[in-house]
């Protein structure tokens, strides 16, 4: 009986100290937030322009001439980017021959029954190969690439025409010509 | 007979008390007695290549300690849900409130002075968390600690869509030393 009045006399104190005694409080948190933005942005630089090597029959199809090229193709983005190029029939190039060199002299295309290349221009698509270059609606994309700000990736287009023997000769003034466009965009 | 198990009856009271005092947290010499956090920074304008601070007056976080005795408030990241691994103390990619997982995060960690500037240093993680400031009762007053951020943006910081931002939420811990 003594032993039982004990125990529960060491319960009450118990609880009584749990209660009574001051606790100290160890600490205490709080927050705030940050936050902002970085947009995403992109640019493209294209500048230049480029030749294709002296035709010869025996070593068709012709490619561009690289060590004469002044072409500068730069996308710049702080995000995923794509490359694509297309023909956009600029300088009044005749509808029908999107994708294909045309009859050009000096600074314009011939504008009365230019000679038109039988086959498209083609252009090297990054993890394909050479694809016929097709019209403003169908952009073959050349490249794809990462973040790559503030410095961008230079890309290097590789063009490839087949000649065949039955092509229209030129008057010696004459080139065949076509003008690329070239597009930036995210992804 | 009965005085005698009253007297030891007596005497073990006692000494469970005296056992209560020492078992039991003895009223605290020190104390924080309140700790509020109020304040946050959004829509940091981050050009890319700047460095970019919260101004005290539109911006302003403030840390309030009330302690009996001396205290020190430090600053951590927390990594909430779904914060990028590796992006311990950097801003990092969220939708609102919300962390998107495997986000991107800014180049450099975001940076806390408790004075006035005179010294930054980096957002650490929870397990070592950095002091701002520290000082002695305080009570009832108590003391405002205005901390300052900084977030260097580099030009190589990755663009994110228009319906996310780069985010932080900086915990505050004050405890008495």
């Amino acid at each position: 009986m003594i032993l039982l009045k004990k125990l529960l006399l060491v319960v009450v104190l118990l609880l009584v100290g749990l209660l009574v005694l001051p606790q100290g409080v160890l600490a205490e948190t709080g927050i705030a937030a940050l936050s902002g933005t970085v947009p995403v942005s992109l640019s493209l630089l294209c500048t230049g322009s480029d030749t294709m090597e002296p035709l010869n029959y025996a070593n068709t199809p012709v490619h561009n001439d690289t060590a004469s090229s002044t072409m500068n193709i730069t996308p710049v983005s702080n995000a995923p980017w794509q490359l694509t190029a297309y023909d956009a029939l600029t300088t009044s190039k005749p509808a029908g021959s999107e994708g294909k060199m045309v009859e050009w002299v000096t600074d314009q295309y011939i504008a009365s029954s230019p000679k038109v290349f039988s086959v498209p221009l083609k252009i090297y698509s990054t993890g394909s190969s050479f694809v016929n270059l097709g019209a403003s609606g169908a952009p073959v994309t050349i490249q794809t690439g990462d973040s790559n700000n503030p410095d961008g990736t230079p890309v290097f287009p590789r063009f490839e025409q087949p000649v065949a023997q039955y092509e229209k000769a030129l008057a010696s003034a004459n080139t065949y010509h076509i003008i690329v466009t070239f597009s930036a965009v995210n992804t | 007979m009965k005085v005698t198990v009253h007297m030891r009856l007596g005497l073990f009271v006692v000494a469970v008390f005296l056992v209560m005092l020492m078992i039991c947290p003895a009223p605290a010499s020190a104390a924080i007695l309140s700790f509020s956090v109020t304040g946050q920074y959004l829509n940091m304008g981050m050009t890319p290549d700047t460095t970019v601070y919260n101004s005290t007056a539109a911006n302003g976080i403030n840390a309030t300690v009330v302690s009996d005795g001396n205290w020190k408030i430090t600053a951590y990241d927390g990594m909430p849900t779904n914060k990028a691994a590796g992006s311990a103390g950097h801003m990092a990619e969220a939708i609102g409130e919300n962390f998107v997982s495997g986000g991107k995060y800014l180049v450099n960690p975001l940076q806390i002075s408790g004075d006035s500037g005179s010294n930054y240093y980096d957002i650490p993680m929870a397990a070592s968390p950095r002091q701002i400031a520290s000082g002695g009762a305080n009570s009832p007053g108590g003391t405002s600690v205005w901390p300052i951020f900084k977030q260097v943006v580099t030009k190589y910081e990755q663009g994110v869509s228009s319906t996310h931002t780069y985010r932080i939420v900086v915990t505050f811990e004050a405890t008495n030393t």
